[in-house]
């Protein structure tokens, strides 16, 4: 199989139309993949109204013409408050909830399609293991369930439970297990057929602190691996941790969807500036911008904040400093927190209500 | 495939895991230990009983016609052993009443018989020589005279049985004690053979209510939260998100439902089958088949369950519907068992009698009716049983007859009373007599000859009774003191002779244009012709091949045919003259027939089946005809009053008049259906066709475990007219296999369709 360097710089610059020279470099991750031809998953237009009441039946627009798509060998986040439609979106992928209009393509393939079902690992959230099973029982049944030989779930199972640290719990019964030792199992039987695509629900819930450093370490190596990750969540720090990509979600809605750092990039680019001269000198060279902050860290060390529309102002700003011989010892992009830019975009306002009576 | 065997191994895998499954085993396995003890002893019989013999006057009449023969003879042997009073009591029955003897007569006989069989002289070796012994019996013999006196007494019970073999019942010199444990209980009052199916009635009754309900019912409950358990939130994900089917996925899941009830269904069986085995001798393999039947009956139950868990996904909701349906169906099953139980069967016409210019007709409780045109109804008439209505249905006292008296306006039968108090003695029938004058009143008008069964009109006009034994005619008993225009009358012997001796299982025809009779008895048919003198003779007699000696059956007899139509479903045609067998068929399959009538002249012949189907036969054509009857499935009562004319009663108490060459309806006589009779036609009949009928799968047991296809109350009734339960074998297996796939379906297109 073909094998290609893919940067993310075009596809940023696509999204939003940011200037390349903002881009910092080693933060977005330059993922060396497996790519054929069709994106992992493809959405466009995706709408699904759920239709509720016997008596006064009542629609609901779960998904409202949501479009974008996972690049083979990504980890991509999907994130929105409780109702924003990321379970359903699941749902229409995998075929377990029928879409109301729109496309929808699983690793090219029609959403449903029992065929890529096959390449695909599934944790959903809340999801409930049959009481009667142990770890053992639950994997060979899952692992059948995807068409895996008994001679493969046997050799497969010791090395997944070690994976998600159930290494000894093989023969235990699941309702023995914590919320926690459920999340794990959950995983392996996710991972079981070694599937092309992981859709994970909410993976890290219920999972200590530990053990979600520990999922993290898992799913990036997966992804080194060439797996694609597809993460619903609203664990915001995780999502922020772990992704290439995120989308944001937002009452059936797609508001956001591009690379962490843009995600969390401000609207106006503010610029931390640490100058190192006379306060009056450094006042005079900075008299045409408005200064947004001002505060003196160090003797003879001053912190300005600009908001700077565009580069050729940025350049004069420079040229300005230097020409006035004061040192620049830093400049910094000031960003958001993937949290702020979440409820940044959370809070903007809807163009409508999502429920239609 | 790998998929869905998963599925089924997890149901397997989830059965074991659950203590319910446990549970059900240890009940399972208590009821079966409690059963085990109980158990069939045979015990070789040295005594008789009434049971014993087939036909006591025949026995009694052939031992004392061998006494009279010269040269040794097994009668000669025992007959002088029989005291002279019992002997003179004997000799006045079989004048008086041959074919006949009071229960008290049997049971002197039998006693004197009892103290005969213990006397060490009874055996001569001339005696028994052209007698056939069986190996027990020689093996006695060889012992000589160390015999102890249990031994004689079974050595000579054993020759009296092989000297008179035809009128022993077969399997009879074994007789059957009921075990349990080390207790022996005294032996039954019945033979092996309706012992053996008594046990295999209970059989049915166990797997029908013990399993078919309650097990079935407990069944229900324990699988009803398998089917919603897939569909919880985060199972059904997990589930639908492989690649697999959802109706596959869904159809796996019943199946281990159906798999988990399987087993717990085998091993019950299994244990049954080795308890009748090894206790009762009834290796049957048929009962195995009861595996797939209980859980096909458990299959419709819970394809109901399964729809409720797909559309609620509630194991509670699920658990109610499936008991709302089980007693909707019950309650439906019960209303229509209770309507024609009180209303539709014993309004149900059977025997329609043209009388003159108005029409009678007899309805399966015995009552008489008259049709009353400008009313259109039946009117009751000739009632003769004051009892309520509801003790004539449960107990019914059939009339032979009633047959109409052209000369004199009247109508005529005979019925036999109630055995008085407990000595069982049966009285002779009462002869009733209901002038169509007196709005046909029932008069009784003295007693009929004992064991009257059937009562005719010849062409001459005469009342012809015929009794086991011989042929009677009602004359009028005028004398010079009585002047009354109504003289008494009374049954003289017409013949023939020597005596007919028939079974009590024997029928017998009239010719209605020669009078001539048919009777068939044990296999064999009589053709029975007045001489000069107007005394019945022996015509003609012949033994019909394939027919068993013990069958039943019912004849017909017009113009030079008689048909023959047997228990096990045979049509004979015989040509009354040479009793040859023209023609031989099985039009209804095994189901036997109930009533059979021939047209005046002999043209047509006809044969009501049990199956309530008519079978019609044109001899002038030689081929059935078959008619368009759209009451076919429904007639009880047929009957010709022309030689082109059939009357046919259908739909309980409507009558339709046709004319058979060329064929159309002339006229029906159909009364307005009363409340019992609108619900039950256009509300309980058309529910209980659409849905599953699982309480009738119980007769698919019962035909298993006892090879009826019909059932009657009274194991040892033989007699066909009587009304039988109709066995529908496959009629209640395709409705629920219809009514299941139809559930199944919509759940499938439900679990297809849906979103999770």
């Amino acid at each position: 199989m073909a094998r290609q360097s893919h940067g993310s710089k075009t596809s940023i610059r696509d999204i939003r139309g940011f200037p390349s020279w903002l881009r910092l470099e080693g933060v977005v991750h330059y993922n060396m993949c497996v790519m054929p031809e069709t994106p992992a998953i493809e959405v466009d237009s995706l709408r699904k109204t759920y239709r509720d009441g016997l008596f006064r039946p009542r629609q609901v627009e779960a998904l409202r013409g949501v479009s974008f798509r996972v690049e083979r060998g990504t980890i991509f986040g999907l994130l929105g408050p409780n109702g924003a439609g990321k379970t359903t979106l699941i749902k229409v992928l995998l075929g377990i909830v029928h879409k109301s209009g729109g496309m929808a393509m699983l690793m090219g393939l029609p959403a449903g399609d029992r065929r890529g079902r096959r390449s695909v690992g599934y944790l959903p959230e809340n999801h409930r293991i049959p009481r009667h099973h142990t770890a053992n029982s639950a994997l060979e049944y899952y692992g059948a369930l995807s068409g895996m030989a008994g001679r493969d779930i046997r050799k497969r199972r010791p090395e997944l439970l070690e994976l998600v640290g159930l290494g000894t719990w093989g023969k235990s019964a699941v309702k023995t297990f914590s919320k926690g030792m459920s999340q794990r199992l959950g995983l392996a039987l996710a991972l079981m057929h070694d599937p092309e695509l992981l859709v994970l629900d909410e993976p890290t819930d219920g999972v200590d602190p530990v053990g979600r450093s520990e999922m993290r370490t898992t799913l990036r190596r997966l992804a080194d691996e060439g797996k694609t990750i597809f993460i619903n969540s609203h664990l915001l720090q995780e999502i922020e941790l772990v992704c290439d990509r995120v989308a944001i979600l937002v009452k059936g809605e797609l508001r956001r969807e591009g690379s962490v750092e843009v995600i969390t990039r401000r609207q106006e680019n503010e610029l931390e500036l640490t100058l190192q001269g006379s306060e009056q000198a450094i006042r005079e060279a900075l008299a045409e911008w408005k200064i947004a902050e001002w505060s003196a860290p160090s003797p003879g060390q001053f912190l300005a904040v600009l908001k700077l529309a565009d580069q050729p102002t940025l350049d004069r700003c420079i040229d300005r400093l230097r020409s006035a011989r004061i040192g620049i010892v830093e400049l910094v992009r000031r960003r958001d927190t993937l949290e702020e830019a979440f409820l940044g975009i959370v809070k903007q306002p809807q163009p409508s209500s999502p429920f239609i009576e | 495939m790998r998929p869905y065997l998963a599925v089924l191994k997890d149901s397997f895998r989830e059965a074991l895991a659950s203590r319910v499954l446990w549970i059900l085993m240890i009940v399972i396995t208590l009821i079966l230990l409690a059963a085990a003890p109980l158990g069939f002893k045979q015990i070789k019989a040295t005594q008789l009983r009434r049971s014993t013999v087939r036909d006591w006057p025949t026995l009694a009449a052939k031992m004392e016609e061998q006494s009279r023969t010269d040269g040794p003879s097994p009668g000669r042997q025992i007959w002088p052993r029989i005291s002279d009073p019992l002997k003179k009591a004997l000799a006045d029955s079989a004048v008086q009443s041959p074919g006949e003897l009071s229960g008290e007569l049997v049971d002197q006989f039998i006693d004197e018989l009892n103290r005969v069989i213990g006397d060490p002289a009874l055996y001569d070796a001339a005696a028994w020589e052209r007698v056939q012994v069986g190996k027990e019996a020689q093996g006695l013999l060889e012992r000589g005279p160390g015999r102890t006196g249990d031994e004689t007494a079974r050595l000579n019970r054993l020759l009296i049985e092989a000297a008179f073999k035809s009128e022993f019942r077969k399997g009879e010199s074994n007789e059957t004690a009921l075990i349990y444990a080390w207790k022996e209980s005294d032996p039954l009052p019945f033979s092996h053979e309706q012992t053996t199916q008594v046990v295999k009635l209970f059989l049915t009754q166990i797997i029908n209510w013990a399993v078919g309900v309650f097990g079935v019912f407990a069944a229900i409950l324990v699988t009803a939260s398998i089917i919603p358990q897939m569909f919880e939130p985060g199972a059904i994900d997990q589930l639908l998100s492989k690649p697999v089917s959802r109706t596959f996925l869904f159809l796996t899941k019943f199946l281990g439902g159906c798999v988990f009830i399987g087993l717990n269904a085998t091993y019950f069986i299994a244990g049954l089958w080795l308890i009748a085995g090894s206790r009762f001798g009834i290796w049957n393999a048929k009962l195995w088949l009861c595996i797939p039947i209980i859980l096909f009956l458990f299959a419709v139950y819970y394809g109901v369950s399964a729809l409720a868990a797909v559309l609620w996904r509630n194991a509670i909701v699920s658990i109610v519907l499936t008991i709302l349906f089980w007693g909707i169906s019950f309650g439906l099953w019960a209303a229509k068992g209770y309507i024609e139980g009180n209303s539709i069967n014993p309004n149900r016409l059977i025997k329609l009698i043209p009388a003159g210019k108005t029409l009678l007709a007899v309805n399966e409780i015995g009552q008489v009716q008259e049709w009353i045109p400008r009313n259109s109804t039946w009117e009751n008439v000739f009632t003769t049983d004051e009892r309520p209505r509801f003790a004539r249905i449960l107990d019914p006292r059939p009339l032979d007859g009633p047959v109409y008296d052209a000369g004199r306006d009247r109508i005529l039968a005979t019925q036999t009373p109630p055995p008085v108090g407990l000595t069982f003695l049966t009285p002779p029938p009462t002869l009733l007599v209901g002038r169509h004058a007196g709005a046909f009143n029932g008069i009784k008008a003295g007693t009929a000859p004992p064991g009257t069964f059937a009562l005719f009109a010849s062409p001459a006009g005469d009342i012809i009774a015929i009794s086991k034994g011989a042929v009677f005619r009602l004359v009028s008993e005028r004398s010079k003191k009585s002047k009354s225009k109504d003289p008494p009358e009374k049954f003289v012997r017409i013949g023939p002779e020597p005596s007919l001796r028939l079974d009590s299982s024997a029928a017998a025809a009239m010719n209605s244009d020669t009078g001539a009779i048919a009777i068939f008895n044990r296999g064999t048919v009589v053709v029975l012709a007045t001489d000069e003198s107007g005394k019945y003779v022996r015509k003609n007699q012949a033994e019909l091949a394939d027919v068993k000696d013990t069958a039943s059956a019912i004849v017909a007899f017009g113009g030079k045919t008689i048909v023959v139509a047997v228990d096990d479903g045979q049509v004979l045609m015989l040509d009354a003259d040479d009793l040859a067998v023209k023609h031989r068929m099985s039009p209804a399959g095994d189901t036997p027939p109930r009533f059979a009538a021939a047209s005046p002249g002999g043209r047509w012949f006809s044969v009501l089946f049990h199956n309530y189907r008519l079978w019609m036969f044109d001899s002038q054509q030689d081929r059935e005809v078959r008619l368009s009857l759209s009451a076919q499935g429904g007639i009880s009562g047929v009957t010709f009053n022309g030689p082109n004319s059939l009357l046919v009663a259908d739909r309980a108490n409507r009558v339709t008049h046709y004319e058979l060459d060329p064929f159309r309806d002339v006229e029906v006589r159909a009364p307005a259906l009363d409340n019992w009779e609108t619900a039950y036609y256009y509300g309980l009949v058309p529910l209980y066709t659409v849905l599953p009928k699982p309480g009738e799968l119980g007769n698919v047991v019962e035909y298993l475990l006892t090879d009826r296809s019909t059932a009657i109350g009274d194991v040892r009734s033989r007699d066909l007219s009587s009304q039988r339960k109709i066995v529908d074998i496959a009629g209640p297996i395709w409705s629920s296999l219809a009514f299941l796939a139809v559930v199944l379906g919509i759940a499938c297109l439900y679990v297809g369709q849906a979103d999770f």
